[in-house]
């Protein structure tokens, strides 16, 4: 069966001194009703991702032209603008980070997402009220009806990014894209948010690519997780053997360094050094001057992605397991 | 000091503007020794009216026979030195008002920025027009207070809602948490980063001063003639416009290539001033 | 060690007027209220609480970077509050803090190297020829290249950053840190680090923390007791292993459960074992602000989204207050349970 959504070869950079490559030579698929979580640190490229994908990447910055991302059929980078409007909102919808900045505090809650749904669309104006409603009480807002008149700064965190999933499904997109859905709330409300994004998904049958910087979060949602650093993918598996058996050394150590409620405490183990640079990528292996097995060949060359048994991943240690220190 | 002079000097637009100032600074206050005739002596009234420029007067001549390179050199020592003076009024008095007011907060902030607004609500040329109306025989001296002093009101309003965003910034609150006095405090953190806009502040208002003085020498109420300035000039060009340009063209000139000067230089200093910028 | 405690903070209020100006009407906002707690010489306290619980401005009020309405905070026996000039110096030398945003902490016009020096020059601890080498020194110990001095903020990484702030913290040798949410705006490789550089420093130094995080899992890490707070209020103390064995009040209940695991069996198993992942936590409160007209002033301020089974009119009526139950075990809740604090740690 053909992926719902595929990425090949994606590239994204941005021109200036030194130019960036923020995203460079990304490949993944998303099966119908799949969630597929991305993960990393800072500046690893995944956001970059998620934009590109909807081709929403502003100067300086660019899509290289070979880069593909095929939806129903079509290679959305080659698309109209009008054309892949479309798509946005309507067949992927998306939801950010920040509800607070992501939403317009000078419209009610009603305008903005009825708005979505007249976009794409032919819907009489009480249709749409109707629908926003729905939408609320979907999204689990109580008094659905009364908020429809709400500001955005009337509204706490939580229900901010509620509205926000509200105008995400208006359309009852295909997949969507949510970018760190929790990050900018309390862990309470972010287990709220997660637990009704889980249960949307399962309700309306989507597909999901989930970005987040936080193991934990991605635990509990994704069926398979795509692990990011230097722009590039360097693992990718079930998210149960990411977590059980993360083969790459990055994801080992990452999963190392979470502080956990479920494990005794003991002295973390950090990754040494810091995140590298979308300017000045490190040649080789991105994460060698981290690794603590790297060797000659890691230093000079640049390892591709590999299939094994358990899932893909970019590291020599798979060609040559010996050199793994103990 | 010395860093933020060594990258003004690396820039080289900045150099060009440094460069234009000082030669203008120079030529202002040589200008006895390097122009060819007195700026107010009456030529030839006869022979010499509105002659175009030629070698032996490379700016031509006014109504009076004057030489107008001459009178453009003496007249840059009032503009300039009226602009520089009377924008280092309005800037050290508007920072003032502004840090005081942003500082303060309060009351203290709440009466100085109604009063600002009440000064801001009158239109400054109506303003300088009544103080020079009733202050006879004003002078250089007269002119800079004048025009410096209501001059700061936007600079004060821009100050303030500096200090407010820095204020709030944690590294004030860190310079607090290690001890550091008010003065430190101001000195080495606020002021350092509410700099940017002063400057600009400032150079903008170079150029404001000119063209002002140059109003108010139109109207008759500035510099009194016949002591030159490039706004007297401009006026007594401005009605021989067609049949004698240049006499209103050079002074145009030097105050356009002035104005250019300043803001590069400011924005040389503004950029060398931020670490971030290179 | 002395047995008087090292901070001694009783009865701490702190109201914030928003809005008003010269004629609209200002709100009053409760941020901190009636907080009271002491740590002891060389122990490491965590503050929890999730955004608008007052927990930074504790932090704040402790140092005197924010005026206190009421209350008092003893740091070795002198008064903060009402500390003179030149006690206040000296006590700011004592007392040191570090800031969550690396970034906004530093002043962008200042190298890195200045930024730790000036502490040292404001308390004249060094002469100037000293002054280069301490700096170096601290660079070291932080785990920062020497060479880095002359660096400007903005040219480092985060974590970077941070060891910036941790080494001007410690440049003027104080007995006394706040750590202000200190790692939680680092990549999760690094803040392993960092937090890994503050246990260090702490034993190196014999230092007492003020730990304020969001995040209990990382302060687990680095607290001996830890302190809840919710709505401007402590709910719970308790020493670390006890509170995350058997946590006592519902809020804190609600808040261990909601942390996410990374384990997708576990987080599988949770959900479907019906725990109290989110929805039971009711609505999720406005910041910084009670939701208006929700509550009455005296009902407890967690009433709204209490789960526990008891909750009854008197949570509406009687504000709880914080009451022992069990060694060094404060609780703020009607109902909470005596038993469960006597259970072994699991």
């Amino acid at each position: 069966m053909k992926p719902l959504l595929e990425v090949r070869d994606l590239r994204t950079t941005f021109a200036g001194n030194p130019a960036t490559r923020a995203v460079d030579g990304v490949n993944f698929t998303l099966d119908v009703g799949e969630t597929l979580a991305i993960v990393g640190e800072s500046g690893c490229g995944k956001t970059v991702t998620a934009l590109s994908i909807l081709g929403l990447i502003d100067e300086p910055g660019r899509i290289e032209p070979e880069s593909v991302v095929e939806f129903g059929g079509v290679n959305l980078l080659t698309l109209e603008a009008r054309e892949l409007r479309r798509i946005r909102g309507a067949e992927i919808a998306m939801v950010f980070q920040e509800p607070a900045t992501s939403l317009n505090p000078v419209l009610t809650v009603e305008t903005q997402i009825t708005e979505t749904l007249r976009a794409h669309r032919t819907i009489s104006r009480t249709a749409a009220r109707a629908r926003a409603t729905d939408l609320l009480e979907l999204v689990r807002i109580p008094q659905a009806a009364e908020r429809l008149g709400a500001y955005p700064h009337e509204l706490s965190g939580g229900m901010q990014q509620r509205v926000m999933i509200a105008i995400a499904l208006s359309c009852e997109p295909k997949v969507l894209i949510a970018d760190e859905p929790t990050t900018a709330l309390d862990v309470t409300v972010q287990a709220q948010i997660l637990e009704l994004l889980a249960e949307l998904q399962g309700r309306l049958g989507m597909a999901m690519l989930l970005i987040s910087h936080d193991l934990g979060v991605v635990a509990g949602l994704a069926d398979r997780i795509a692990v990011m650093y230097g722009g590039q993918i360097i693992e990718q598996a079930s998210a149960a053997a990411i977590f059980e058996r993360p083969m790459h050394p990055y994801t080992e150590a990452l999963l190392k360094a979470v502080p956990r409620l479920d494990r005794p405490v003991t002295r973390l183990s950090a990754i040494a050094g810091s995140v590298p640079n979308a300017a000045t990528w490190p040649d080789g292996c991105r994460f060698h001057p981290r690794c603590p097995h790297a060797w000659d060949r890691c230093r000079t060359s640049h390892p591709e992605l590999t299939p094994t048994a358990a899932g893909d991943v970019r590291c020599w240690l798979t060609d040559e397991p010996h050199r793994r220190v103990r | 000091m010395s860093r933020t002079l060594r990258l003004v000097w690396q820039d080289r637009r900045a150099r060009v503007g440094l460069a234009l100032v000082v030669l203008f600074a120079l030529l202002a206050a040589f200008a006895s020794v390097v122009a060819s005739h007195d700026p107010t002596a009456q030529l030839d009234l006869v022979g010499k009216q509105y002659q175009p420029p030629s070698l032996a007067h490379p700016f031509g001549t006014d109504f009076y026979s004057r030489d107008l390179l001459s009178r453009v050199l003496h007249g840059a020592r009032i503009s300039l030195s009226i602009a520089v003076l009377s924008v280092a009024v309005s800037i050290v008095l508007g920072t003032a008002v502004g840090l005081a007011a942003g500082l303060a907060g309060g009351l203290v902030d709440q009466v100085l920025m109604r009063g600002v607004d009440g000064a801001l609500a009158m239109p400054r040329l109506f303003l300088v027009l009544v103080v020079v109306a009733l202050w006879e025989d004003i002078g250089v001296v007269g002119l800079v207070l004048i025009l410096g002093l209501t001059s700061w009101f936007d600079t004060s309003r821009i100050v303030r809602a500096e200090v407010l965003s820095v204020k709030s910034r944690q590294f004030i609150a860190a310079a607090r948490a290690v001890g550091l006095g008010l003065r430190g405090i101001v000195g080495r953190h606020l002021l350092p980063n509410i700099a940017g806009p002063i400057i600009v502040m400032a150079t903008l208002g170079i150029g404001q001063m000119i063209l002002l003085e140059a109003g108010l020498s139109y109207l008759g109420v500035g510099v009194r003639p016949p002591t030159p300035s490039w706004g007297q000039i401009i006026a007594d060009g401005q009605q021989v416009l067609r049949t004698a340009p240049w006499v209103a063209l050079f002074p145009g000139l030097a105050i356009v290539v002035t104005v250019l000067a300043f803001s590069l230089l400011g924005d040389g200093v503004r950029r060398a001033l931020d670490p971030r910028s290179q | 060690m002395n047995g008087q405690p090292l901070l001694a903070v009783d009865r701490l209020s702190k109201t914030f007027r928003s809005g008003g100006g010269l004629f609209g009407r200002a709100r009053t906002i409760r941020a901190v209220h009636e907080v009271s707690f002491a740590i002891a010489r060389g122990e490491s306290l965590g503050l929890v609480g999730e955004s608008g619980s007052g927990k930074t401005t504790l932090g704040r009020l402790i140092l005197r970077l924010l005026t206190a309405n009421s209350g008092t905070v003893h740091f070795d026996g002198t008064d903060v509050l009402t500390a003179d000039r030149r006690t206040l110096r000296a006590l700011r030398r004592r007392m040191q803090i570090v800031f969550q945003d690396s970034a906004g902490s530093l002043n962008p016009r200042m190298t890195i190297g200045s930024a730790v020096r000036e502490p040292m020059t404001v308390h004249r601890l060094a002469r100037r020829s000293e002054l280069d080498t301490r700096v170096r020194t601290l660079f070291g110990e932080v785990g920062l290249d020497p060479i880095l001095v002359d660096r400007y903020p903005h040219e480092l990484s985060g974590g970077q950053r941070q060891r910036v702030g941790i080494a001007r913290a410690l440049s003027v040798e104080p007995k006394f840190v706040v750590l202000d949410e200190p790692v939680s705006a680092l990549d999760v490789s690094v803040q392993a680090q960092v937090l890994n550089l503050l246990a260090d420093l702490r034993e190196r130094r014999s230092l007492t923390y003020l730990f304020i995080a969001h995040d209990l899992a990382v302060v687990r890490h680095l607290a001996d007791r830890v302190a809840v707070m919710y709505f401007g209020k402590l709910v719970e103390i308790a020493p670390t292993p006890r509170l995350f064995a058997a946590p006592t009040h519902p809020y804190t209940t609600t808040l261990l459960a909601a942390i996410p695991v990374p384990d997708p069996r576990r987080a599988r198993q949770r959900s479907m074992a019906g725990e109290p992942v989110g929805r039971s936590a009711g609505p999720d409160p406005a910041p910084a602000e009670p939701q208006p007209g929700s509550q009455p002033a005296d009902a407890c301020p967690f009433y709204p989204r209490c789960p526990h089974p008891a909750k009854d009119e008197r949570c509406r009526r009687e504000v709880p207050l914080l009451r022992e139950i069990g060694v060094g075990r404060l609780v703020a809740c009607h109902y909470a349970d005596p038993s469960a604090p006597d259970r072994p740690p699991a």
